[in-house]
């Protein structure tokens, strides 16, 4: 049992059994993403704020009465905007609407195609939400300057991207991941790009302390079954990181003695 | 309530016609609609109408909504007190799926 210890990540001083976060977008029903949050074990979910529709029919449950800010930390996002102005009006309407909540996923895009953070836009918006009183877990490149001026700024978490949004590529460059980890003084959580379990794991293996993942589960041809893997991907990746992985060599290096060879 | 006197007839008549086409306009003016834009679409509600009574309209009453009146943001407890007036714009809002 000597690794079993349940070891917990502090995310804007509140303790998380599960490292891995996930989203709510692209799933066929409410049921089928409860099913795969469940599953999953994660305890924080990502949502976005949009325009009530005028016509919508009263009667049908919304997302947040089938997936409670009472059982789960609801993560709002700013997924769309492409300023800081837009950001910051959308982490300002989150907050009201969920009850003076503070804890916000800040994303500023740049490009319609790449879905790729405009960094300059999200440093301007992390900066006014920090000083609001938010507690900003930000997406963000790769880029370790970048990575370490949010953390400056007072960002409670950065998250920066394995591949693009949606592209299931994994993680394009453990390098940069790593020097943004050697660095950091706040969880640093990958977040996009995720495609299969072994992404997953790659990202805890290098030292990450949480993944963020939607379209990896979400577009699964079974999601639920996909949560599972993910769920069991972050804890073997977490593992085998504490665990402390054997060198790596150019050579072979026998795991049998030559001592005592019969023949 | 309107007074004629003259010693025509006429004059009579047509003075307290028009003082009823004028009490009638008035009244027109006080019933009268105003005009909102709610998530960019234009909707005509009664004068005076309150935030409060407006989602109840709307049928948003329950759930989890967050509203800007004209870019400032109006905390829920102050919806009944917030009079709308003509032109005002609103955004209403809520949480739906997203990465």
């Amino acid at each position: 049992m000597s690794q079993q210890l349940k070891e917990t990540i502090t995310i804007a001083g509140k303790e998380y059994q599960s490292r891995l976060i996930i989203g709510s977008g692209k799933y066929k029903d409410f049921q089928e993403n409860l099913d795969a949050l469940e599953t999953s074990g994660a305890e924080i979910i990502t949502v976005a704020i949009r325009r009530v529709n005028l016509g919508q029919n009263s009667d049908e449950p919304s997302l947040l009465e089938v997936i409670s800010p009472e059982t789960y930390t609801i993560l709002p996002n700013t997924a769309g905007c492409y300023t800081a102005d837009d950001a910051v009006r959308t982490c300002r309407m989150a907050r009201e609407l969920l009850g003076d909540h503070k804890l916000v996923k800040l994303e500023v895009l740049g490009d319609q195609k790449t879905l790729y953070p405009n960094v300059t836009e999200t440093l301007i918006a992390a900066e006014i939400l920090v000083q609001e009183g938010f507690d900003v877990m930000v997406y963000t490149s790769d880029d370790p300057l970048i990575a370490k001026r949010l953390e400056e700024i007072g960002c409670v978490a950065v998250m920066p991207l394995g591949a693009p949004i949606g592209s299931g590529l994994g993680i394009r460059n453990p390098h940069n991941i790593r020097l943004i980890l050697e660095n950091a003084s706040v969880p640093i959580i990958v977040d996009a790009g995720v495609g299969t379990a072994s992404d997953a794991s790659i990202a805890m293996e290098l030292g990450c302390d949480g993944v963020l993942m939607n379209t990896a589960i979400a577009e699964a041809k079974d999601p639920v079954l996909m949560a599972s893997a993910m769920r069991k991907a972050v804890e073997s990746g977490r593992e085998a990181f504490l665990a402390g992985r054997m060198p790596r060599r150019l050579y072979a290096s026998a795991s049998s003695p030559i001592d005592g060879t019969f023949f | 309530m309107a007074v004629f006197a003259s010693w025509q007839h006429g004059d009579v008549c047509s003075g307290l016609l028009q003082a009823s086409n004028l009490a009638q306009v008035s009244s027109d003016e006080w019933l009268k609609a105003m005009n909102l834009f709610i998530n960019g679409e234009p909707k005509e509600v009664e004068q005076a109408t309150s935030l409060l009574l407006l989602l109840e309209i709307l049928k948003m009453g329950k759930g989890r909504i967050a509203i800007e009146l004209n870019g400032e943001i109006v905390p829920r407890s102050l919806f009944q007190q917030t009079v709308l007036q003509n032109d005002d714009a609103l955004e209403i809002v809520q949480a739906i799926g997203g990465g």
